[in-house]
């Protein structure tokens, strides 16, 4: 039996296995990446693109902190959408449609670059575990690899099962075995672990579709890339997305065979997103619609291939070639591959640490759909974590754990080890209470300090994050101090503006909070600034919004008297008075951090918080 | 009570009022009730208790005395009104006997409950929310058929179910605006602004209604309080002995001789009124009568209505005008001594106030005979219509300013909403202010955290509830 020995090993090359295995080997830890197919690094499942309302700020966030996502995204984009342009700038998004064969080559080309790290082909069959500590790990050869942490980011591959009609086929996606074992030797750990569903589109191709019946969708012709390291210009030539939308005809096809849905007839037992239907629960659940929308996007510049959005189905091969011919645009279309849904196991996320340690065994770490979460940004903002934490606990630094204040990545983790999941956990920014202070925008301003103190990001970039934040800083403190007067000859630039004229002298701050005014509009009154848009377009939204984004800061402060109120582990719950025996349960299964979290907690009232805030205090424990 | 010390603890209070009564009753509760009557009670040691069953016994203390025969009320866990093992002991209604048995009880193991300690069991065991705490003690308070009524309405959850309804109502509200962020690119219909407005406003004019019905709460908890002001000899302590029915006050002809603050009450319609007499408002060189006439300011300020004395055959003086200009808040001016033939006439009176400028609201000028035994009504009754205590609804009711501070502040957070919706603000920043006016509502049952509302609730409370 060979053997052989690292700091890390991280099971799994998708995107959070990506970030996860990058920061040891930046930190220099002698780092493993063990995937089932080396071919398949950073390879999209299922839709070509990254980011979107809540997942964009979240890749934004991993960049800055020195994760690897954003740059990737940025390399590879052949669309380029900001969404929700048209609402306030705390809930817009940056989403790009990517060339997925170029994002799974840049992404290739980091690991296999990257020091300290060695990428293997293989399969993970068991961990090795002494008591309650990994080891290492098992491979399907019988090899032990050694190591002193192992961060496991299966994705759908734990006893995934495809299903395509009644026909069940073992595999974590198309053309990919499944992993068996691992998700059964930590249920006879004590685990729980529990079933989840997703399913994907059919992907067509280009040459069968009527282009003419379809509506062209062209990207924003300004590009905002995710990293604060990209040029601010496209990377790739920019390519159209099509519009389509299913027909009552559709419907009726779909109807006729759900009998035929693995989902519909109870094949399939593990909970489906809600928030991302398969097309069989759309008509069925919103069977008054007549109608939806589906986007035909291209999944890179040098395939055929078109990946169908909002169409995904496990209906059997011969209905989606029967039911997909009445969308207009696809009559004649030809299928390259069917859709289908899979099935998988993951882990009930309350058995984790906020550092994505499992409280049963030590040394392990997981991270993406193992934890229940869906999507490729949750899952890198996952992998990123943990491979911090893993490397920081080797290397004896603190435990790093983003609040829900900092970033949506913070709000993700806490969620899923406080809440659990019942179903695949989606992003959304009305998830963050704080979601007013957790923009795109300013992801430089909430994170660069943390990102300096983590250390993955050069000295020449982190002196760019600094001199971005610096200059905000300086521009909104011109704005402060330069003072505008009620001069005649103010006014009139004022008045052609479309502005009301001044009637007392005001700062340049005060001005600026007037809807119809921006910065342009302050280079005609003379105001001397830099045009750096990275840093004009923050500190505006900073100035416009700041009654809203002042009395947020004064909720989180307020907050932070139950966030810091840190609940010992050993306390015992069954002996707080005042808890009935279901708070109990529940506390005992989350073990709350803080008396903050603890309130999160579905199902424990504020009285129970009220008990265990004087028990603390009673028993000097705060 | 909010003391880590005290949570295992069985706590024992007189539950009925202090003093000398055919019956008194004392409630113990915590886990060690029954093992300490079983213990006091020895014809009860052997016997398993039943919930709502109530036992004869002779209660003795630690040295074996018997200090009386008393009928014990024995509740289980979770069938109590703290949600506790809980024992209610009647005995003899003498304060002599329950000090004793409040003693024993203590040697046995229990403790002496603080203010309100019952109450904030049940809260902490879910058998109450906020607002129903709240009507505990207003329940305990009141002083009238109305006022009870009120306080019950307030404790078998009507008005909770009234706050729980608008929280749903503004939850629907929210959602669809989270929606519209969150699904903006699923092709999902949204709501449209125009319905979200009006649903606002619907939500808007019903905390409108529970934000006003507090002046009545207010009115049928506390009552109404009226204060007596003018120039010294007036005849106001006749008139406040005429309202009280009762020689509350010393009348004598010498100016001045009310120098303190003189209290008294009474009933009309169900409703209660406080009425004081204040010392004559003057300036004087008198250091007593000189705090007393600040005191006087400060009461007038604290009153619901200041009733403005004059003596009417005098006409309006310049000292009277003076006096009045000192006076603050609504007020009604009571022309005195009107039977006496030479009296100065409301329209006069009413030419002279205005001509003054500054001064209190004038609502009326009543014309009265503090001597007359039909002064009484007139005023009440004027004072009645002018409260609006005439025509309280039966709809729920506030009467907590707790209640009131924070239906106030949800509903100018709703009213901001609405604001912000019609200038087409960014979705995420109406989203922000209307969980800002959730989070008050939900504070008003107490369903969020806030352990300084908790303090503000149950330290009101008396001993034993």
């Amino acid at each position: 039996m060979k053997s052989s020995s690292y700091q890390v090993i991280v099971v799994g090359a998708g995107h959070a296995g990506i970030e996860a295995c990058l920061v040891p080997a930046k930190l220099g830890l002698k780092t493993l990446m063990v995937t089932t197919n080396t071919d398949r690094i950073g390879y999209m499942s299922c839709n070509p693109s990254i980011g979107g309302l809540a997942k964009g700020h979240m890749v934004r966030e991993i960049d800055v902190l020195g994760g690897q996502m954003g740059v990737a995204a940025d390399e590879s984009c052949i669309q380029f959408k900001r969404l929700n342009a048209s609402k306030g700038p705390a809930v817009r998004g940056t989403r790009t449609q990517n060339d997925k064969k170029i994002y799974s080559q840049i992404q290739t080309n980091a690991l296999y670059n990257q020091e300290n790290l060695e990428v293997i082909q293989g399969e993970v069959k068991r961990l090795i575990l002494e008591g309650n500590e990994c080891r290492g790990v098992e491979l399907q050869d019988g090899s032990h690899i050694f190591s002193d942490r192992v961060i496991i980011t299966a994705g759908t591959f734990l006893n995934g099962v495809m299903h395509i009609g009644l026909e069940q086929t073992p595999g974590g996606r198309v053309g990919d075995a499944a992993c068996i074992g691992l998700s059964d030797q930590l249920r006879e750990f004590g685990f729980t672990v529990q079933r989840l569903k997703t399913g994907t589109p059919a992907r067509l191709h280009k040459d069968s579709i009527d282009w003419s019946k379809t509506v062209p969708q062209a990207g924003d012709p300004k590009f905002y890339p995710f990293s604060f390291k990209s040029k601010r210009e496209f990377y790739l030539p920019q390519v159209l997305c099509y519009l389509s939308h299913t027909t009552e005809q559709t419907h009726e096809i779909i109807r006729n065979n759900l009998d035929k849905s693995p989902m519909y007839c109870g094949i399939i037992e593990g909970v489906g997103p809600r928030y991302c239907p398969s097309i069989e629960d759309k008509v069925t659940r919103f069977w008054e619609k007549p109608t939806h929308q589906t986007f035909l996007e291209p999944e890179s510049l040098t395939s055929d291939l078109i990946y169908l959005q909002g169409i995904s189905t496990s209906l059997p091969a011969d209905v989606q070639d029967q039911f997909l011919k009445t969308i207009p645009g696809l009559e004649n279309v030809k299928i390259v591959r069917y859709g289908y849904a899979v099935e998988y196991d993951f882990i009930e996320p309350t058995q984790i640490h906020h550092r994505l340690e499992t409280r049963p065994i030590k040394n392990l770490f997981l991270a993406g759909q193992i934890n229940g979460t869906s999507g490729y940004e949750e899952a890198a903002a996952q992998g990123f974590i943990a491979g911090v934490n893993a490397s920081h606990s080797l290397l004896e630094k603190e435990e790093f754990i983003l609040s829900r204040s900092e970033a949506y990545a913070g709000v993700l983790i806490d969620d899923l080890v406080t809440k659990g999941t019942r179903e695949p956990y989606r992003m959304f920014t009305s998830r963050a209470e704080h979601r007013l202070v957790l923009r795109e925008d300013n992801s430089i301003d909430r994170l660069a300090e943390i990102s300096k103190k983590i250390g993955l990001v050069s000295e020449k970039e982190l002196n760019q994050l600094m001199s971005i934040k610096d200059e905000r800083t300086i521009l909104l403190g011109q704005l402060q101090s330069t003072v505008l007067y009620p001069k005649k000859a103010v006014n009139d630039v004022i008045s052609k503006m479309g502005s009301k004229p001044l009637v007392k002298p005001v700062t340049m701050e005060e001005f600026l909070r007037r809807p119809e005014i921006g910065f342009p509009q302050l280079e005609k009154l003379d105001f001397q600034f830099s045009p750096n848009e990275v840093v004009t377009e923050a500190v505006e939204i900073e100035v416009k919004y700041s009654g809203y984004v002042k009395k947020q800061y004064e909720i989180i402060e307020q907050s932070k008297k139950l966030e810091m109120l840190e609940i010992p582990q050993e306390l015992v719950f069954s002996s707080v008075k005042g808890l009935s025996n279901e708070e109990v349960d529940k506390l005992n299964k989350v073990k709350p951090r803080t008396l903050g979290q603890a309130q999160r907690i579905s199902g424990v009232n504020p009285s129970a918080i009220q008990a265990i805030m004087i028990y603390l205090k009673g028993h000097k424990l705060a | 009570m909010f003391d880590a010390s005290r949570e295992t603890k069985t706590i024992c209070a007189l539950a009925s009022a202090t003093g000398t009564a055919a019956i008194s009753v004392i409630r113990l509760s915590g886990p060690d009730s029954y093992k300490i009557i079983q213990k006091a009670c020895k014809s009860l040691s052997k016997k398993k208790l039943e919930s709502h069953r109530v036992y004869l016994a002779k209660f003795s203390n630690l040295k074996n005395e018997v200090i009386d025969q008393v009928v014990v009320t024995a509740f289980d866990q979770g069938k109590s009104y703290t949600g506790e093992e809980t024992i209610e002991i009647s005995s003899h209604g003498s304060p002599h006997i329950t000090k004793k048995l409040l003693e024993a009880l203590v040697e046995y193991g229990a403790v002496t409950a603080e203010k309100g300690e019952f109450t904030y069991r049940a809260f902490m065991n879910d058998r109450l929310d906020l607002v129903q705490a709240e009507a505990v003690l207003s329940v305990i308070e009141s002083q009238s058929d109305s006022a009870l009524k009120m306080s019950l309405r307030q404790l078998e959850g009507k008005v909770s179910e009234k706050f729980q309804s608008l929280e749903d109502k503004l939850t629907w509200c929210l959602a669809h605006i989270e929606a519209s962020i969150d699904f903006s690119t699923e092709g999902i219909d949204v709501v449209d602004p125009r319905v979200l407005i009006q649903k606002l406003k619907e939500l808007k004019a019903e905390l409108e209604v529970l934000t006003n019905s507090y002046s009545q709460g207010k009115i049928l908890k506390d009552g109404i309080k009226l204060v007596l002001a003018g120039l010294p000899n007036v005849g106001k302590s006749s008139l406040l002995n005429n309202l009280v029915l009762d020689e509350k006050a010393i009348v004598t002809d010498i100016a001045g001789t009310t120098r303190d603050v003189v209290e008294g009450s009474t009933f009309f319609n169900g409703i209660k009124f406080n009425i004081s007499d204040t010392a004559g408002l003057r300036e004087t060189t008198d250091v007593v009568e000189n705090i007393g006439v600040q005191r006087s300011l400060k009461e007038i300020e604290s009153g619901d209505l200041t009733l403005f004395v004059f003596d009417s055959s005098l006409g309006l003086q310049q000292g009277d005008l003076e006096r009045f200009r000192m006076v603050k808040g609504n007020t009604l001016v009571l022309a005195n001594k009107a039977d006496k033939a030479n009296s100065e006439k409301p329209e006069k009176i009413a030419q002279k106030l205005q001509d003054l400028g500054g001064g209190p609201r004038v609502i009326d000028i009543l014309p009265v005979s503090a001597l007359d035994v039909k002064a009484r009504d007139t005023i009440l009754h004027r004072v009645s219509t002018i409260m609006g205590s005439e025509k309280f609804s039966d709809e729920s009711v506030i009467s907590s300013a707790r209640q009131f501070e924070l239906s106030n502040a949800a509903m100018h957070l709703i009213e901001q909403s609405i604001g912000e919706l019609e200038n087409q603000m960014g979705s995420e920043f109406v989203a922000q202010t209307l969980k800002n006016s959730l989070l008050a509502l939900q504070k008003i049952l107490g369903r969020y955290f806030d352990d300084q509302i908790m303090d503000r609730v149950f330290k009101e409370f008396c001993l034993g509830k």
